[in-house]
This record gives structure tokens, sequence and C-alpha cells, in this order.
């Protein structure tokens, strides 16, 4: 029997980080991965040898958007000779409603594929105001079994604990664990979920259409300089969720990976990248204008184009 | 080179000479024989017609296709076809409940007419773009909400401005996407057409609708071609923060004051555009009406740049092709047309028309003074504001509806002294004049009407 594990998080959170670490030496393993617009950044990073991939863009996979194609992904998983299948939820996925999916599912999935439940990453120095503003934050740790607070060595102990106290007034039952770079063991808590009573009865999701963020995609019509493209970023990072993709800049393709204020620019992995960097924003079609302006005032013209 | 003029316009540059660009849309066909529909679903006869016109008309710049409803059509609006205009749309899929579409529905070059329009555009290019500016033509976010989700846009603008923000924000993403398209296929210019933007107050439109047309007008910047915000109806109030949002030129209609609108356009340093009247001028004009109009227009404006003659909005079908060649002739020859129309007047009193005896009536008489509602998006919302709620007032009320393209309607709206296009009045008073009221904001005036008489 398949298990299903669902990855949640908020953008720029580290579920991408905790996937590597799942995949990490286990054998047999299939990824679902969903990811706003079309950009396939999550996919690149984590494909390899030996894993069943499907990916699935362009809305989160609780909407009715493209629900018909995860609920197909999920059956076509469900035929393949696996041990476990990670879902990656996207950032703003609510996903009150996969017990829903996973009951309406069962007669097709002939016990084949069951749902052991979900593990939601937090950025710890972020999630306390993202909870006030996004039910989708609230709705992915009421519905995991494990919590990660991740990058904990950015945030006080104090913090922390008030951190702490938050999940637990919406997810008493999850197990809570603090970590930087998304370093569990996670043998112990694939095996500890397996003891855990599941979660909560399926709610309607909060994903409709209109909680879609706007999404725009960049692409370097020639190598920029990796020190333009950090300023560039940095003036549109006010107007942005998350900004992740890829470029080519003259040392060579960098992997962008924007969070919160956080910018982190790393050597690109090997292989065949997309040179594009999706932007999902905070401010919508405002967002265009500060983009198009920070091209001009770092003087990308013609170099970065929307 | 023609198109160049149009450039130096848009660039806010002294032109060589004062820029022409005649908005032949479906007229265009209508100068080869084609119907409005057979010219809109055909690029061989879109390339066909154009260059005929680009021959008759001599103009510095021209559209590809004045049609604002291939992107409705795509988003899954049902349309009306007709011989001698655009299609108008019929049904409002997201009229219901509040949702948005799907951003899998944003439309790429396989979408809808696009094939068709893309492949047009790149012939069209080829054959006159070396030496007359084309210009592409979007549906401005705010009309394509509205002929998403219908007349509750306006209530919606209302009671919740935050859906519809993400409503026009979607939008938007659509207008940057046919910008995009057009772009690609070699346009020039791209015109965001959005005549209902004269029916918002200025307060709204910056509270609602500000960030989703910049957005737009700096993507269009970003790649390198002009931009031009094309409205409709008396959107004097509205051209201010219209510059705001950072188009390179506007373009009115007659319902403007042309000098004084350039005032406001000059001091942004924006073109303007406009305004020869479309009926009285255009279609039911002679050649001496369309000359002594282009030559009062260029005498009214001082300062030669930041300006281009065009015709108020899309052409008529039926414009006699004569006509459209006198308003050329006074662009490109202005000294010697001056001399032919120096003592002409035109009139339109010898037409008789009977005002109604709104007291004797027992019930309201709502009159609807509109230009053509199958082509003015405004207008047709007019109308729709009344013959939705017309069931529930038709004891008390009835209504009639004037055209501005009929000889009898043009006359009575003179003699009415109606100034603005759409308008709506109540036994002979004029209630709203291209604000188009809500469901309970008109049905308490209508009743207001019917208890003032029964006292």
């Amino acid at each position: 029997m398949i298990k299903a594990v669902l990855l949640s998080g908020f953008l720029g959170a580290g579920k991408t980080t905790l996937l590597q670490r799942l995949l990490d030496g286990r054998e047999r393993t299939g990824v679902i991965i969903n990811e706003f617009g079309d950009i396939h950044m999550d996919g690149a990073l984590v494909r390899k040898e030996g894993i069943e991939m499907a990916e699935l863009s362009n809305g989160s996979i609780f909407c009715a958007c493209i629900k018909d194609n995860f609920v197909d992904a999920l059956i076509e998983m469900s035929g393949k000779d696996l041990n476990v299948l990670f879902i990656e939820a996207s950032g703003l996925a609510d996903p009150s409603n996969m017990p829903t999916i996973m009951e309406g599912l069962a007669g097709k999935l002939g016990g084949r594929l069951s749902y052991l439940g979900s593990i939601c990453v937090v950025d710890a120095n972020a999630v306390l105001p993202l909870m006030d503003v996004l039910p989708a934050i609230s709705a992915q740790l009421a519905y995991s079994k494990q919590v990660i607070v991740n990058k904990v060595d950015l945030v006080s102990e104090s913090q922390l604990l008030q951190i702490e106290e938050a999940i637990r007034e919406i997810a008493p039952e999850a197990a809570i664990t603090a970590a930087t770079y998304c370093r569990v063991d996670t043998a112990a808590m694939l095996a500890a979920m397996e003891q855990q009573a599941d979660g909560p009865e399926g709610r309607e999701t909060s994903n409709t259409y209109e909680s879609r963020p706007v999404v725009f995609y960049l692409t370097c019509k020639e190598p920029v300089g990796r020190e333009q493209l950090e300023a560039f970023l940095r003036d549109i990072t006010p107007e942005a969720y998350r900004i992740k993709g890829f470029a080519p800049t003259d040392r060579g393709m960098i992997q962008v990976s924007v969070s919160g204020d956080q910018i982190v620019l790393d050597p690109a992995p090997a292989g065949n990248l997309e040179n594009r960097i999706a932007v999902i924003t905070r401010t919508g079609m405002r967002a265009m204008s500060a983009i198009t302006a920070a091209i001009e005032s770092n003087g990308l013209k013609g170099s970065i184009c929307v | 080179m023609g198109k160049e003029l149009v450039f130096q316009a848009l660039r806010h540059e002294k032109p060589d000479s004062i820029p022409w660009v005649p908005f032949a849309g479906v007229h265009a066909g209508a100068v080869k024989g084609y119907t409005a529909e057979e010219m809109l679903k055909d690029a061989d006869k879109i390339v066909e017609s154009l260059i005929e016109v680009n021959k008759l008309y001599m103009p510095d710049g021209l559209p590809i296709l004045f049609d604002l409803q291939v992107e409705a059509e795509i988003l899954g609006c049902e349309l009306l076809w007709a011989k001698d205009n655009p299609p108008s749309v019929k049904s409002h899929p997201y009229e219901e409940g509040k949702s948005l579409p799907c951003v899998c529905k944003l439309p790429d070059e396989n979408s809808g007419r696009m094939p068709m329009i893309l492949d047009a555009t790149r012939r069209v290019k080829e054959a006159i773009g070396d030496d007359t500016a084309l210009y592409g033509l979007i549906c401005g976010p705010f009309t394509l909400a509205s002929h998403l989700r219908g007349t509750n846009i306006f209530m919606d603008m209302m009671m919740e401005p935050e859906y519809t923000k993400d409503l026009l924000d979607f939008c938007g993403q659509v207008a940057i996407r046919m910008a995009g398209m057009y772009i690609d296929a070699g346009v020039d210019v791209i015109a965001v057409v959005d005549p209902l933007i004269s029916q918002v107050s200025p307060k709204h439109i910056k509270k609602v609708m500000l960030d989703t047309f910049r957005g737009v007008f700096d993507y269009i910047r970003s790649r390198d071609v002009f931009s031009c915000f094309f409205v409709c109806g008396n959107a004097t109030k509205q051209i201010e923060v219209m510059c705001e949002m950072g188009p390179d030129g506007i373009s009115i209609d007659e319902n403007v004051n042309l000098p004084e609108a350039k005032k406001i356009t000059d001091s942004y340093n924006i073109c303007i555009a406009g305004n020869i009247p479309l009926t009285t001028t255009m279609l039911h004009g002679n050649q001496q009406d369309n000359i002594k109009t282009v030559i009062d227009e260029i005498d009214s404006i001082e300062d030669k740049t930041n300006f281009i003659v065009s015709p108020g909005c899309d052409m008529p079908y039926a414009t006699p092709i004569e006509n459209t060649i006198a308003c050329a002739q006074a662009v490109k020859n202005p000294e010697t047309s001056r001399k032919m129309v120096e003592n002409y007047e035109s009139s339109w009193d010898d037409i008789e028309v009977e005002i109604p005896d709104y007291a004797a009536s027992d019930k309201v008489i709502i009159e609807l003074w509109l230009l053509d509602p199958d082509q003015c998006a405004a207008c047709a919302y007019m109308q729709a504001s009344v013959l939705d709620v017309y069931d529930e007032i038709k004891d008390i009320a009835e209504y009639r509806i004037y055209k501005y393209f009929i000889k009898e309607d043009i006359a009575r709206t003179q003699k009415m002294q109606i100034a603005q296009l759409p308008s709506m009045s109540m036994d002979g008073v004029v209630e709203y004049s291209s604000i188009i009221p809500n469901k309970e904001e008109l049905l308490a005036k209508i009743h207001e009407y019917y208890d003032k008489k029964h006292k």
C-alpha cells in the first residue's frame, strides 16, 4: 500500500528543502508537485533517477480549477510500484478538502493508496503576521499531523514559544518540531504519523479563483550582472510573496529564491533549466509597475523582459 | 513616412504636419463590400480591406481590428454578430456569484480568433507597416470586467471594491497578454480601449482601477511601443486621472471639448487624439461638413504638438467614403480646405420632431438618449439598466429609446439640448448623464417622479 503524505507551507517556508530531505535515501517514491504559474523550479530541484514525478501548475490542487488533474495524478500514481507518495502543495494551498477528496477517491484507488496525513512547514520569521492575513496558513496547520517550525535561527527563544503557542491553538494534536534548513529526522516523523489519529474532517477549501495571486514571469534576454540582478530583486521584493526561478548571469546560471526579504542567489543545479523567474505578487498589477520601474532604474532595460 | 508623424506626436515632439489616424474598423470591410461579421472573422478580408483603406484615406496610422469583444469571446461571453457593427456581448459568464475566470483562460496565440488576428496583423505589417503606424486594439480592463460581469460591475465597485480589484487585475493580465501578442506581431501602438471609463467617477477610478491601468501602460512602455488610451462619452472629468495612468496618448470623442481637454493632457505632456463627430458629421454629414469640422478642430488647437486628428471612435460601418476622404483632405491640406468652407453652415433644423406631452402622461416617460447601443458599451449598459427593471416599473413608467445615428433622433437630441450621450431623462428632465445608475437608485428615482405626478 502506498502512503500519501501532503507537504504544505507558505511560499518560501522550506517545502522543497523538506521534500529533498524526504527523498534522500528513500526508494520507490513518487512526487506530485503543485506550483504557482507554469514554472517548474521545484521539480527541477528534486528530479532524479528513480522518482516518479507529476507536476501540476496554474493554481492550487485544491481549487476547482485544477482539482481534476490532481485526482487523475493520484489515480495514476496509485498504479505504480511505490512505497510513499509525497504531494508538495503550492504555498497558498488550503488543504481543508483533502480528506473529502481522498474519501471520494477511495473506490478508484482500490486500497492501493492511503492518505497518511500532512506535514506543514512554517517560516519562524514570518508565520505569525501571515496567519493573520491568510486563512490558508491556518488551514494548512489545522490539517497537519506534523508541523516543522523552520528557520528558528532567525527568531529568539521567546518568539519561538509564542509561535508554538499560536500553532497549538489551531492544531492542538499536531507534533511541533523546531528546525533550521528543515533538518529533521524524517524517518521518525513518518513513523510517528502512522501512530497519530486522523485529523479533522474535510471542509470546503478557501482556494477559489479569488485567492489566487497574480504571477508575472521575467526572462533574461542576455546574461545579467549578479549584483545588478540582486539590486533589481531587492527593489521588487516588497511587491512579491515569493520570487523564484533561474537566470543567466555573468557568473553562470543562478537559482533565484526570494521569500520575505531574504534573497538567496545560488549557482543553479546542472541540467536543462528554463531561463525564467516567476514573481508571485503580493500587490497584483501594481507589481507590474514596480517591476518595469526596477528594470529601468537598475539599467536592465533590454536585458530583463516581462 | 506617415507613421513617423504619429510617432512624433506620441513622443511629444513638434510634428512636421498634423497626423491623421482614421479609426476604420468594420468600415474598412464596408469599403470592400464585406459585412462586419465577414471581415472580423477572416484574415484575408482584414488584410484586403486595410490595404484598400490605406490607399483611399492616406492615413498615418490605422487600427488592425476595432473589436472590443475578442477577449470577452475568449473568456466565454456569447457574442451577437451583426452585419454593420462589431459584435456585442450577449451573455456575462461571471454575472452570478463572485468568481474570477481561471488563469488557464488567459489568452494566448491559439485562443479564440487570435490565430486569425495575429496572421492578419503580420500580413498588414508586411504590406503597409513601413509607412503606416499600426494600432493593436485591446479591450480595456474595466470594459472587459463589465463584459464578464454585466451591469453588476457598477454595484460591485461600491459594495465589493476588493473583488472588483481582483477582477480588474485579472482583466489587466488579459490586457498584458493581448498587448504582448500584438507587439510580437509588429504593431507600433497599443490602444487600450476602455469606453466605459467615462461612466465611473474619478474617485472610484483612483480607488479601484488606477494600479491596474498603470500596470498595463507600464508594461507596454517596457516593450518599447507606444500606448494610447481610448475612451468614449463625456470623459471630461476623467481626463486627468487617465493622464495619471501614464499612457503616451489619449483619444476622445465629440462629447469632450477638445481644446479644454488638451490643456489637461498638455500639462502631463500626453498626446491627445480626436474627435470628429461620428454620426452627425462622418455618417450623415456631407463633404463640406467634414472638411469644416476638421478645419475648425485644427484651428481650435493652438499648439499642434501632442495632437492627432481622428474620428471620435470606431467609424460607423456605412460612413460615406467621400466624407472620410474629405477629412483626410482637410488634415493634409488645411490651407486650401479652409478656403473651401469659409462661408459654410450646416443645419439639422429642417427635421420636424414632436416632443411628448410629459405632463399629460399618466406614466413617467423615461427617455434614453444613446449613441448606438450595439456599438457603445456605455449606451448598452444605460439601456440595460432600464430594461432590467422594466417588469417592476411597467405600471408606472414607459421608456423610449433614441439612437444618435438616426436622423430624426439626432434632431430630437439637439432640440432637447441633450449635451452628453448616453443620458437618461424622466419627463423631459435629464437625470443621468454618462453615469449609469444602479438598480436601487433608478427605482427610487422613477417612484419619485411618479409620486410627483400623482400628488
